[in-house]
């Protein structure tokens, strides 16, 4: 099962455990990717319980999913929805009445090598848990973003997830340590992302700090990464930088906001311009 | 520092030992590792408790131990995991100086 052929430019957001935020990871991935011009497909493979369309403010305009596609109601240009915002940004939904198994490992591969033709990133959002709906998620990539919380089930979770990846021939794996609490972590109370990569042994692609601002985006139907006053959404633009390869060291002020955001926002000015 | 008064009471309430606080991260990385570790090579915590007691029985036939102060944990290193069992020997007397590696065996 291994052997199978992997595609370089195809990434799968995993986790194991439900609820640590893949979906808004691989939005604001692909949307921090787009903006820096290259050609991004999202590809939602939860089937039945569809949430990209949402979280990127795309659901109005979701007509076919990836279903249609391998059943052969409409092809696969036809499916893919277009960003508001972003030209090189494209969204290939979900089908939310369709039986899981309606979408297999077979027909991933096959929407994945046809989506690498026309795109520089496919990022896949997988389902939660391990089985059928994470091994179709993962059957093409090439590479993969884990995405854990600081807290025992997430990163217990994560573990059998990263097991199972390795198992399945997926050769490269980084981790990204979601809701962040610094302050927290100095206090002891709180596992620091170092703590949660050490456990994993995996590499850290990122840390992104809790951030009220990601709800309240999410709420919009916006992505934080476009916020220039979110201290996540400043993390997630370094994530997507080291995603590409750049050696973005880790800012240690990333999760603190400090008096000239308090004052940015005071003041209404979201044009806070960060080093990215 | 922000919320200094919050962290003052909490401090006072500490000192009398209302919370237990400041260590419960070290608390989850060590109940982690051990998860990581049965879950990775499928042995159950209790498995690995007979294993401690084997190991226990196999040890004192060789030598005398201190079988109340046996130690066996699951620690995480950059090249896999590593079984590490500590038997404190049952001896009151410190060696002489320099001999601390004499009784490997190897």
């Amino acid at each position: 099962m291994a052997e199978k052929e992997r595609l370089k430019n195809v990434c799968v957001v995993t986790s194991g455990k439900g609820g640590v935020g893949k979906t808004t990871v691989t939005a604001n991935l692909g949307a921090g990717l787009a903006q820096l011009g290259h050609r991004v497909v999202l590809v939602d493979a939860d089937t039945g319980l569809r949430n990209l369309d949402v979280v990127l403010g795309l659901e109005n305009r979701v007509v076919y999913d990836s279903v249609d596609v391998t059943q052969g109601r409409c092809d696969l240009r036809q499916a893919l929805v277009r960003d508001k915002r972003l030209t090189g940004l494209y969204l290939l939904p979900a089908a939310q009445r369709a039986n899981k198994s309606a979408l297999g490992p077979e027909n991933m591969e096959k929407i994945c090598a046809a989506l690498v033709e026309q795109f520089d990133f496919v990022l896949v959002d997988s389902p939660a848990g391990i089985d059928h709906g994470f091994r179709t998620a993962i059957a093409a990539a090439g590479e993969a973003v884990l995405v854990a919380t600081p807290d025992v089930p997430s990163v217990r979770d994560a573990d059998r997830a990263a097991e199972l990846l390795a198992v399945m021939g997926v050769p490269r794996v980084r981790l990204l340590v979601n809701r962040a609490r610094e302050k927290m972590s100095k206090r002891g109370e709180l596992m620091s992302p170092k703590d949660v990569a050490e456990v994993l042994s995996l590499e850290l692609l990122g840390i992104v700090p809790e951030d009220e601002r990601v709800i309240a985006a999410c709420n919009r139907g916006e992505l934080a990464v476009h916020d220039y006053s979110s201290p996540a959404g400043r993390a997630l633009r370094a994530a997507v930088w080291r995603f590409l390869g750049e050696p973005i060291p880790e800012d240690s002020q990333a999760g603190r906001d400090g008096l000239r955001a308090f004052a940015a926002r005071l003041f209404g000015r979201t044009d806070r311009a960060g080093a990215f | 520092m922000n919320g200094g008064g919050a962290e003052a009471v909490t401090g006072l309430f500490r000192l009398f030992g209302f919370f237990r606080t400041g260590n419960s991260a070290r608390k989850a990385r060590e109940r982690l590792v051990v998860m990581v570790f049965s879950d990775r090579l499928d042995i159950t915590p209790r498995a690995l408790e007979s294993l401690k007691k084997d190991m226990v029985e196999t040890v004192s036939k060789h030598l005398p131990i201190e079988r109340g102060g046996v130690n066996v944990k699951v620690e995480n290193y950059r090249d896999g995991m590593r079984l590490v069992a500590v038997f404190p020997v049952a001896w009151h007397r410190a060696l002489p100086a320099g001999s601390e590696k004499a009784w490997s065996a190897r």
